[in-house]
């Protein structure tokens, strides 16, 4: 049976989710101040905050009260990954049946199809523990299946993506088919 | 396809969904078309 591969690229957009305004307290409780977190560097305790007006301030977060400051080392990270992260996915294509109908059967041919998600971190520090999840769909047309949508869904968590490096998942894989509408019929004479 | 017969019943592939997650967080959503995200958020 030959086996056949192609390459399909499908590059999609990705939605960034933006940070978060907020208030934050002082570390005496005396003060509170609108902000949005853009950056943090761990090693420093420095948070870089976009506040009103547009006004961005770098300072350390020993300034802020205990919760603000736990917030602020919970969310770092994510708001590293949201400027410093991106995606891309491929989609490949493999026929892993063909057969050869003899009279009376129906022409059939089965695909395996799935995606390598290629995910990149553009920043100089590493990135921990990054959850690619991911949905795709098939719509079964067989006459018994009534269109029904198969959902095939998975997650797996990259370890570390190094900086200014890759890392890529692969998804499960769906069989698709496709048959003809008709079985082979004899070709003349009565067969039999 | 096999020559000269033509395809009925063909499945086809909707398009794909992907999250990415930090700390529990979903920090990016990307989709192939509207309708396969549409899918994903009714089937969630």
């Amino acid at each position: 049976m030959k086996i056949r591969n192609f390459l399909l690229i499908a590059c999609f957009p990705i939605t960034a989710v933006f940070g978060e305004m907020r208030t934050y307290i002082s570390k005496d409780g005396s003060k509170t101040f609108r902000g949005e977190l853009i950056e943090y560097e761990s090693s420093t305790k420095k948070a870089k905050m976009r506040i009103a007006r547009g006004k961005v301030l770098t300072f350390s977060i020993d300034v802020l009260s205990k919760e603000d400051q736990k917030y602020v080392e919970e969310q770092g990270p994510i708001v590293q990954a949201k400027k410093s992260l991106s995606v891309e996915t491929k989609h490949y294509s493999k026929r892993t049946e063909k057969n050869k109908p003899a009279q009376g059967q129906w022409h059939f041919e089965k695909y395996d199809h799935n995606y390598i998600v290629t995910v990149e971190n553009k920043r100089d520090e590493m990135l921990k523990d990054v959850t690619v999840e991911y949905i795709f769909f098939v719509e079964r047309n067989r006459r018994e299946y009534q269109n029904k949508i198969e959902k095939i869904s998975g997650s797996d968590t990259i370890d570390l993506v190094l900086s200014n490096g890759t890392e890529t998942i692969t998804t499960k894989s769906a069989n698709l088919e496709s048959w003809s509408d008709n079985p082979v019929m004899p070709s003349g004479g009565g067969g039999g | 396809m096999v020559k000269g017969a033509k395809s009925k019943y063909r499945d086809k592939l909707l398009g794909l969904v992907v999250h990415l997650k930090v700390n529990g967080e979903i920090i990016k959503t990307g989709a192939s078309n509207d309708k396969v995200l549409a899918l994903s958020e009714e089937t969630e």
